[in-house]
């Protein structure tokens, strides 16, 4: 399989909207979470998030029904940019990934209904948008879109878009993918992972000593992937390549990752397989890091089984919070990022090492970036890994 | 849009709860107790089409358009009217994890997708499982989704193309198929076209899509089918398993978004 070239990005997130916003505050590893305000998670003492500083409504022309897919359309917007709207007869795949979609709008509808059930009469504009592919759907429509695929598998899925998208290329089933990975803040996430005890008081804290936990986000990163007939057609800048997609399920515990990161190593590897590269020719890994003790050990441990020694390594959680379905795109656009301006982003939150871990990550080291690992995981033992690339190996 | 690459069909595996009163008597009681419904009908129809298979499934695709949605009603209820919800409801709530229960059950390690297109959803698995490698296969692509009591009180208010389409109820089963790219004595194959937007006309659309097929290839009607999610996989498994040899188009129809598909069946 070929590497596929990348000749849009998007991203909107804690940081606001733009890749250049997000790239500035995860390289240098800024604190980007505050306490939740944008949703009533009816708790006494609401989580810190990296929340979005705006209502992405406010950044459209004409608003969207829900906030997950007005992230992706700013998001989407942004990456279609430089095509500029000459887009002739290539054919568009829309991939897009998420958790929630509009569920936001379902837990509202379902408060009031359990109260009062006269307010069953508004079901269908407010149940619209729960099913995941009504994001999709409507970014397909608006983009022209000739097919839809619509991938959700908790916080890896936004990998997926990407693998799944660079094999419709690879396999020529499309010219051009719009891959998204979106996510709104929500009741049954913050709820959620609350009931599991998952949630940092503090803030996440990957990698470090002290770390106890994640912190939600949201957000939306779009990739515009292209094969190279099309690249040449639309006369764009190749960003740099989607090379290789790895994916595998741990087959150990719903919750919990397996303890020596057995399928976190096998999604890295059957990446750099892909990519047709061996891991001492990775420069850095864009980690999943999202500060909750047994995942950022888990991890750890499969990057040591995978490299050896590894690369310099960091998380954006601290600054993104973990926007979950968009956390794999969003992540992978500012890993390229970080390739394009020779920066490693900095782990925002690390302070203390942790003799288990026995690795730190990066402080925002600057030099040339010519492959990254972007790695994702998620609930039921889901990962995914992709390998991106300056240039074609 | 073509076609997906012709996938061979080497088993199936079917649980339509209403017709099958014990349809989960093989589960153990731990699991009965612990294990959302949906989780049971899908593990009830994977262990159904692997029976007697002699090669090990390498990845697993699932299709699912609203996953557990039981489990979701029931943890935002917890949340709103006790104040606090329950992980065990959380967890099955998020669409992929019956993947990753089916994973672990059979100890499937390579890939785990969930696509969640609507009616869509097991076009949209079977274009997935063309893009995997040939080592992950023989994959498992396994349609479910439940029916619950909720629905059937919001339906009377859901717009009227919903409302139409969903005439015949949320009939709720689990359809798994297990598919390889070589097979000698296969059921049959599977391919894919779309999930495409359908445009003002969804029915002339699919009408469309299935031209694409060829003249061979016999149309169902989309009028006489139900928008039930797991209706295309068993319009599917109904003609695989009838035997009687042929072409055909199954449609596929999300109200909610309008997009459309058509499943190619070679019996």
């Amino acid at each position: 399989m070929s590497p596929v070239r990348i000749v849009g990005m998007g991203a909107v997130c804690s940081a606001g909207h733009g890749v250049d916003a997000g790239f500035r505050a995860v390289a240098e590893g800024r604190d980007g979470l505050t306490a939740l305000s944008v949703v009533d998670a009816e708790l006494k003492t609401p989580p810190l998030c990296g929340q979005l500083p705006r209502d992405p409504n406010e950044l459209l022309e004409s608003r969207v029904p829900n906030r997950s897919l007005a992230c992706s359309v700013v998001a989407a917007e942004e990456a279609l940019a430089p095509l500029n709207n000459r887009r002739g007869d290539l054919s568009l795949a829309v991939v897009a990934a998420t958790t929630v979609a509009g569920m936001t709008r379902s837990e509202a509808f379902y408060r009031n209904y359990i109260k009062d059930h006269t307010v069953v009469t508004h079901a269908s504009r407010e149940l619209r948008y729960h099913e995941p592919t009504t994001l999709t759907a409507e970014l397909a429509r608006r983009y022209g879109a000739s097919l839809s695929l619509t991938v959700s598998t908790a916080c890896s899925t936004g990998l997926h878009a990407l693998g799944l998208g660079k094999r419709l290329i690879d396999k020529g089933r499309c010219d051009l993918v719009l891959a998204v990975g979106a996510d709104a803040l929500s009741l049954l996430t913050v709820r959620g992972f609350a009931s599991l005890t998952l949630v940092a008081p503090d803030g996440c804290r990957p990698f470090d000593k002290r770390r106890a936990g994640i912190s939600l986000g949201e957000g939306a990163g779009v990739m515009v992937l292209a094969s190279e007939r099309a690249a040449e057609t639309l006369g764009v800048e190749t960003l740099g390549y989607v090379s290789g997609w790895g994916a595998s399920a741990d087959c150990h515990h719903m919750t919990a990752p397996h303890p020596e990161g057995r399928g976190a190593a096998a999604a890295m590897s059957a990446a750099l397989a892909e990519a047709g590269i061996e891991p001492a020719q990775v420069d850095y890994i864009a980690a999943h890091g999202t500060g909750t003790p047994d995942n950022d050990l888990a991890e750890a441990k499969a990057l040591q089984a995978v490299f050896g020694t590894v690369p310099p390594f960091s998380s954006m959680k601290r600054t993104l919070g973990h926007t979950l379905g968009a956390s794999g795109t969003l992540e992978a656009v500012l890993a390229v990022q970080a390739m394009r301006e020779g920066r490693i982003p900095a782990s925002g939150g690390f302070e203390i090492p942790d003799e288990n871990i026995a690795l730190e990550p990066s402080g925002g080291e600057t030099g040339e970036l010519t492959h990254v690992v972007k790695n994702a995981f998620g609930f039921g033992g889901n990962n995914a890994s992709v390998v991106l690339s300056r240039g074609a190996a | 849009m073509n076609a997906t690459t012709p996938l061979h069909v080497l088993r199936t595996g079917v649980v339509v709860p209403s017709t099958e009163p014990d349809w989960n008597a093989g589960i153990s009681p731990g699991d009965k107790r612990r294990s959302p419904r949906i989780w049971q009908m899908a593990s009830v129809a994977v262990a159904r089409a692997l029976d007697g298979l002699n090669t090990a499934p390498r990845s697993l695709v699932s299709a699912t358009a609203l996953g557990a949605l039981d489990e979701t009603r029931l943890f935002l209820e917890k949340v709103f009217t006790e104040g606090l919800g329950s992980p065990r409801n959380f967890i099955a709530s998020v669409h992929n994890s019956m993947a990753g229960k089916l994973a672990l059950d059979h100890n499937i390690q390579g890939p785990n997708l969930t696509l969640c297109d609507g009616q869509n959803s097991l076009a949209a698995a079977l274009v997935a499982a063309d893009l995997l490698t040939p080592e992950d296969f023989p994959t498992v692509v396994v349609a479910v989704d439940e029916s619950i009591p909720l629905l059937e009180d919001l339906l009377p208010y859901f717009a009227p193309q919903c409302r139409a389409g969903l005439r015949d109820g949320w009939e709720d089963a689990a359809v798994a198929l297990v598919l390889s790219p070589q097979a000698s004595d296969a059921q049959g194959t599977v391919s894919a076209v779309g999930p495409v937007p359908g445009g003002e006309d969804p029915a002339a659309r699919i009408e469309q899509l299935a031209a694409t097929l060829g003249s061979d290839v016999q149309a169902m009607d989309l009028s006489e089918t139900s928008s039930s999610f797991v209706q295309p996989a068993m319009s599917v498994c109904q003609l695989l398993t009838a035997g009687d040899g042929g072409r055909f188009a199954v449609p596929c129809h999300a109200p909610t978004t309008g997009a459309v598909a058509i499943i190619d069946v070679c019996v």
